[in-house]
């Protein structure tokens, strides 16, 4: 009995976020930097090579405008207004019984330390059907995720995320966490 | 993807009628589709009007016992118990197998508050106790 946890970056083709693949923020184009204070024009999945392995799959990008808005490709629009498929990220949660996926949380950290927020970074972070987005930082300032408390073998959690730099530079250290409980 | 493995802990419940039952096992057994032994766990208690006496989990040799309702050590008597996994990763990040822990906790739920027995089960010499107001 094995539980399984499969993260994707949404898009007209999905890419599977593998074990060494993180994801990345960009301008519009792969590997470019993002303006200080600006928030990313598109999203990838880079390779432990740094390879784009969505660079095929046309993927979803959600861009944070305000605290209740945002720009998924159609300009802006209040959050809550995203489809499923219009969020950037998808996580689907299986077993191979029936069970319940309650307590899920995500939230961004400095690498070391999950009560410590990301560092020169800000990350947005909202559940389909939200009306705002949550500033993630640290364990203390999580998304927390709506239970899905009817027990199956497969639950699937669609989230949107945007991310801005603060200063200049790669910010790799940070770290994002992502927990719940299962019976 | 990231696979979690069930490592061999499980709960178990004595029941009001004398019955014991064992995550995986007869009436709670695991079988592919069905409901999990925790949900069927549930709906047996349910339909035949039982409740649970004892409580708590094995690993192999290892047992951690919640308070039962003859607490062993004439500690206060639980009003129900709950049993659930936690599962903590990093995602996003390429690093999604440097952090990949898992949890059983068993809970005695009291009026105004919980006792919690977690079990960490890639290493199941480690346990914590938390005690929780509701």
């Amino acid at each position: 009995m094995a539980l399984t946890q499969v993260l994707v970056l949404q898009g007209v083709s999905p890419t599977t976020l593998e074990a060494a693949d993180s994801l990345s923020f960009a301008d519009g184009t792969f590997d470019n930097p993002i303006t200080v204070d600006a928030y990313n024009d598109s999203t990838h999945i880079r390779s432990s090579v740094g390879v784009d392995d969505s660079a095929a799959n046309t993927p979803v990008n959600n861009k944070y405008i305000a605290a209740g808005t945002a720009d998924w490709g159609d300009g802006t629009e209040d959050i809550e207004l995203a489809t499923d498929a219009e969020c950037a990220l998808k996580i689907s949660i299986g077993y191979d019984s029936n069970v319940t996926v309650t307590d899920i949380t995500m939230f961004g950290y400095d690498g070391t330390t999950p009560a410590t927020a990301q560092t020169e970074m800000t990350i947005q972070m909202a559940e389909q059907a939200d009306t705002e987005w949550t500033a993630v930082g640290g364990s203390g300032t999580a998304l927390s995720i709506a239970d899905s408390d009817t027990p199956a073998t497969s639950h699937d959690f669609y989230v949107l995320i945007s991310a801005a730099p603060t200063t200049v530079g790669v910010k790799s250290a940070n770290k994002m966490r992502f927990a719940f409980t299962y019976q | 993807m990231l696979t979690i493995e069930n490592t061999g802990s499980k709960w178990i419940a004595g029941l009001s009628n004398g019955e014991t039952l064992v995550e995986g096992k007869d009436k709670v057994a695991h079988i592919k589709g069905e409901d999990s032994p925790w949900w069927k766990l549930q709906k047996y208690i349910k339909d035949n009007k039982l409740t649970i006496h004892s409580f708590g989990i094995w690993v192999g040799d290892k047992h951690f016992n919640l308070p039962s309702i003859k607490p062993k050590f004439e500690g206060e008597v639980p009003l129900s118990y709950n049993c659930f996994r936690k599962v903590v990763s990093d995602v996003f990040t390429g690093e999604n197998d440097t952090l990949k822990e898992s949890y059983i906790c068993a809970e005695a739920i009291y009026k105004d508050y919980k006792v919690q027995v977690w079990v960490d089960e890639k290493d199941t010499n480690k346990s914590w106790v938390n005690l929780i107001n509701k």
